[in-house]
């Protein structure tokens, strides 16, 4: 069937607007956010309901061709990239909001309703759906959904898994499975985190959190990357579980300073982004564990957000930290790896040598409170052969990750990016009770293939592109 | 944990005699078997294990243990170090979440007094070795606090009542003791021969409470009630005696899972519909 073909049958099912194909096209959806790869859809389509979603995975079903879901493409591992000859389903056309209920803190919505969004709309009842990825103001549902996103608030309210009580997927042949949490086999967290493969996530109900009492948050700078990362780490021992513990380090310091004007000590080499919330009597014992704990570390200055205008600018380092630095570089790659906590020292020296090994510029972000981190790369793509110096660069850090206990992806998943790495932290046992899993919801090479499970081959055309220059 | 070091955990349970042929039951200390129907089938248990710990990090708030070990022992162990599993210690067993070994804490998965502040024991399950019933052996998830590799099969298994395989070995994340938030969880003196474990909706939580008869304990933090006798319709789920479950989960989804796990339907067959 070709391209022409497939445009006019989909058209018939949804509508003629809403199945997109050609040049134009191509180009907005042959990748997400992981930009080093590509990969043409024949065909997107953009349904409005369950039932248009099922009857678009019908047909393709019944075609063989393959179908990748797509939220607001802001992924960062690829997961979204297209399958060969195959359709991509969009949700954004599956934004609504369908119920709130309040005293039962549930919220239902369709996966393409943005994160933000929804704490928007139950903020006036002092609720809001806890998960908070960077991406929070474009993300959808549903791809928190597939990447069972964290954020930096996961420490102490959990990843996506922990904030859905249930869901609607389209299973392999279009039909319609409804998921809810209850004392049986718990697949809900199973379809959570499984990056678009085992089906069509069209809607889900969420737990809302109550905000919190009180919160403090402070902002920490530090002489040495060390003394930061030590501080982490104290901070876990004495038994605090903050609501947040962020790092960055000189890398987004010059760059935030660049960019906003923003102005910390001068020897600053690390700042350490701390928030503690709860009742006011636990939260005053625990902000001065905390403060006691950064002096002891020699940290240069402590500044406390008196009201929620400071709180912003002091969050600003951190949300506006990989933006800004676009006044650097013109190409940015980060990395997702986690470490134990206890290893962040180690791991930001060992960060530190692989950059300059590789000779290249490396800032870091990260989640020193789980350990998850984002080694930044920043050069310039049309620099000859830095490409596969940042891969490589990336790859190393990877393997101390596993070699550390840690994990080769604390958020951004696995989807392409990560195929060949997945096999590094799981053997060839491992890797069959990963089909196993999936194989409960289907056999169908049919569902976004070539993702998280390596040695599916020739499912997606990779088109390694950089400036318009196919390689 | 290093992949060597997980290798070394599967290495040893692979060894373990466990029936390689004909049906069989998986059991551990009974503190659950309330739940369940008894078994038909010969019931193989865990290896008790001389050290319950196989490696614990407590820096990083994550131990990995064997499966075999009790729940009390390894709670001794990481008080050593102003650490635990935040189940509650009230001396009531259900409030308690009826702890026996650590392998039926995360296969019952059941609610417990400390659910709304600390989590279900599923949410503290990092990862897993698991047997399954063909004598393979493997690992899912990871001791990272946080990771997104693979689909979250250590979290299947947390509540699977032994049904896809067995359990055995856990990485957990620990809590710290000084941070133990209290329960609000209350016995409430009733007591029975049968227990019914019900989760309503926050909103009929308090109704639902004045109406039930023999009510053993309640929880309106996580609007959990232990009642002595099975209550007249309500919204929510249940876990009731001898393997009563409600709301059954979706029936192809659940025979998919049993199927794909053991294909020869060998292991834990009384828990079957």
């Amino acid at each position: 069937m070709n391209q022409a073909e497939m445009t006019a049958e989909l058209g018939r099912i949804l509508s003629p607007e809403r199945v997109l194909s050609g040049p134009a096209h191509d180009r907005a959806y042959d990748c997400d956010a992981y930009t080093v790869d590509r990969s043409r859809p024949q065909v997107v389509v953009l349904p409005e309901s369950t039932a248009e979603a099922a009857a678009v995975v019908a047909w393709c079903h019944r075609h063989a061709v393959p179908f990748t879901p797509r939220g607001a493409g802001t992924g960062l591992s690829g997961g979204s990239l297209a399958a060969l000859g195959g359709v991509v389903i969009s949700t954004k056309r599956m934004t609504k909001i369908l119920s709130v209920d309040v005293e039962n803190r549930r919220l239902r919505a369709q996966a393409g309703a943005v994160n933000l969004r929804l704490s928007q709309a139950v903020a006036a009842h002092g609720l809001h759906f806890a998960p908070d990825p960077s991406s929070q103001s474009v993300s959808t549902l549903g791809g928190n959904i597939a990447e069972n996103s964290g954020g930096p608030h996961t420490l102490k309210y959990g990843v996506t898994v922990q904030h859905v009580s249930g869901l609607t997927l389209v299973g392999f042949d279009g039909r319609v499975i409804e998921l809810q949490e209850g004392p049986g086999l718990d697949l809900l967290s199973l379809v959570v985190g499984s990056e678009g493969t085992l089906g069509l996530v069209t809607e889900a109900e969420v737990r809302l959190t109550p905000n919190p009492e009180h919160v403090v948050t402070l902002l920490a700078s530090f002489a040495q990357v060390r003394s930061a990362t030590e501080t982490v780490a104290a901070i876990i021992q004495a038994g605090v579980i903050p609501a947040a513990l962020e790092m960055m380090d000189h890398g987004i310091m010059e760059a935030v300073r660049a960019a906003f004007g923003l102005r910390f000590p001068a020897e600053a080499r690390a700042l350490l982004l701390i928030e503690c919330d709860g009742s006011p009597d636990r939260v005053g014992p625990e902000v001065e564990t905390v403060a006691r704990i950064c002096r002891d570390h020699a940290c240069l200055e402590l500044a406390e957000a008196a009201d929620s205008a400071e709180r912003a600018r002091l969050w600003t380092a951190r949300k506006k930290g990989v933006g800004a630095l676009g006044r650097i570089a013109p190409t940015l790659v980060t990395h997702d790896g986690v470490i134990p906590r206890s290893k962040l020292p180690d791991m930001l020296d060992a960060v530190d040598r692989i950059g300059a090994e590789f000779g290249l510029k490396v800032a870091n972000i990260f989640h020193a409170g789980d350990g998850n981190l984002h080694p930044i790369f920043c050069f310039d793509d049309r620099e000859p052969g830095v490409v596969d110096r940042v891969v490589a660069a990336g790859e190393k850090i990877m393997r101390l990750c596993i070699e550390w206990g840690g994990s080769v992806t604390g958020e951004h998943g696995i989807g392409v990016e990560k195929l060949d790495l997945i096999s590094l932290m799981f053997d060839e046992d491992d890797l069959a009770l990963q089909r196993r899993a999936q194989s409960i919801f289907h056999n169908d090479s049919g569902v976004n293939p070539c993702k998280i499970i390596p040695n599916q081959k020739g499912c997606v055309e990779h088109m390694k592109r950089w400036r318009g220059v196919a390689t | 944990m290093s992949p060597e070091r997980w290798a070394a955990v599967k290495a040893e349970a692979a060894a373990w005699d466990v029936p390689s042929s004909g049906r069989f039951a998986l059991g551990g200390s009974g503190t659950k078997s309330h739940f369940l129907p008894p078994p038909v089938d010969p019931v193989w248990r865990l290896p008790a294990p001389a050290d319950p710990i196989i490696q614990w990090m407590p820096d990083d708030q994550v131990v990995v243990a064997w499966a075999g070990a009790s729940v009390a022992d390894l709670q001794a162990i990481l008080a050593e170090k102003g650490q635990c599993l935040p189940l509650p210690q009230t001396g009531h067993p259900d409030v308690d979440g009826r702890p026996g070994t650590l392998g039926g804490l995360a296969a019952m998965n059941l609610p417990h007094g400390l659910e709304a502040q600390c989590g279900p024991v599923r949410d503290w399950i990092l990862g897993v070795v698991v047997r399954l019933a063909d004598g393979s052996v493997a690992r899912a998830g990871s001791t990272a606090v946080k990771s997104v590799a693979g689909y979250d099969i250590h979290r299947l298994f947390a509540g699977s009542r032994g049904r896809l395989g067995i359990v055995a070995a856990v990485a957990l994340r620990t809590f710290p003791i000084r941070a133990l938030p209290t329960t609000s969880a209350r016995a409430e003196g009733g007591s029975s021969d049968r227990v019914f474990i019900c989760r309503t909706p926050r909103a009929d939580f308090d109704d639902f409470r004045r109406r039930a008869t023999r009510v053993i304990a309640s929880d309106p933090a996580s609007a959990t009630l232990w009642l002595g006798a099975e209550p007249a319709g309500f919204q929510g789920w249940m876990i009731g005696p001898n393997g009563r479950l409600q709301p059954r989960p979706p029936e192809e989804l659940d025979r998919q899972a049993k199927l794909r796990f053991d294909p020869e339907m060998r292991l834990n067959l009384h828990l079957e519909s």
